[in-house]
């Protein structure tokens, strides 16, 4: 008989126990994912995941880490079935020594002065790092541990992030 | 920029996201005092989570509705019900152990008196 988070939670609803965390993980997979209905797709596979594994959270990390933690399982699920790989970039994927010779995609946002749009032209990766720091809350080491990516390399990850945002914030006036 | 000031970026990104700890949060203050370098950290570090948190949408009630609709009926009502279950079949048994351990005590003090 399985009586572990469920029966700690004693007849508190699941709907009511994902209320605090549903729009922060709706977000995230906006954030990565722009098909309307693909998201939506998304959030509710990750929903069932979330109540099918509710037995297997053991508080090693936090309940909100460990369902963004399903959440990216799920969107990393997704590009998989849809483009093999071929457009998929995930924030393991980052290669530091190749950020400097890229093309910056801030120029045009500069020049247009589109401060909020500078963001969408911003790598995939960069954009969900900035996601989780930011509006997930989360901090590097429990950014690690949902996507094996050491702290060392987010913290300058992070680092060169700032540096490249800065003479646009500083532009906009923001 | 120093080695303290070093530190203090991290510590001003974990202010910003709230996830510093008290002590190191008594530092950055401390450090925030004296040094303007990282006082317009600070403020940048502000600017970036503002217009990275200004993307943030409300979910929409239908998809809300729609996807918690698909989530089956509960495993936790069949977990409350098959332990409120167990909880009575174990009733008569617990009543047998309480009047074994009673006559136990009986048993007991007879035998202190033999």
């Amino acid at each position: 008989m399985k009586v572990t988070f469920r029966g700690d939670v004693d007849g508190i609803e699941f709907e009511n126990l994902m209320e605090p965390y549903n729009r922060i993980l709706y977000n995230y997979i906006l954030s990565r994912v722009s098909n309307a209905e693909d998201v939506q797709d998304i959030f509710q596979e990750t929903i069932l995941a979330i109540w099918q594994g509710l037995d297997n959270y053991k508080g090693d990390s936090s309940f909100k880490t460990w369902t963004i933690g399903i959440a990216r399982r799920k969107i990393a699920d997704f590009y998989r079935r849809h483009y093999k790989d071929k457009d998929f970039h995930s924030l393991e994927e980052i290669d530091m020594e190749k950020t400097p010779n890229e093309p910056n995609p801030l120029n045009h946002a500069i020049n247009s002065m589109d401060i909020e749009n500078s963001l969408n032209t911003l790598a995939s990766e960069d954009r969900e790092l900035l996601f989780l720091i930011f509006n997930a809350g989360l901090t590097y080491k429990e950014i690690e541990s949902i996507s094996g990516i050491p702290e060392g390399t987010i913290k300058s990850r992070v680092y060169y992030l700032k540096k490249k945002l800065r003479p646009l914030l500083a532009e906009g006036g923001i | 920029m120093n080695e303290e000031c070093q530190l203090m970026e991290d510590y001003i990104i974990q202010y910003v996201n709230k996830t510093i700890e008290g002590q190191n949060e008594i530092k950055l203050i401390n450090h925030l005092k004296y040094c303007p370098q990282c006082r317009e950290e600070l403020a940048f570090t502000i600017k970036l989570a503002d217009l990275v948190s200004n993307q943030i949408k409300d979910v929409p009630q239908e998809v809300l509705d729609s996807v918690f609709a698909k989530v089956p009926e509960s495993k936790i009502k069949e977990d409350i019900i098959v332990i409120s279950q167990i909880k009575s079949a174990l009733e008569p048994l617990e009543i047998v152990t309480q009047l074994l351990s009673t006559a136990k005590k009986s048993v007991n003090l007879v035998f202190q008196f033999i």
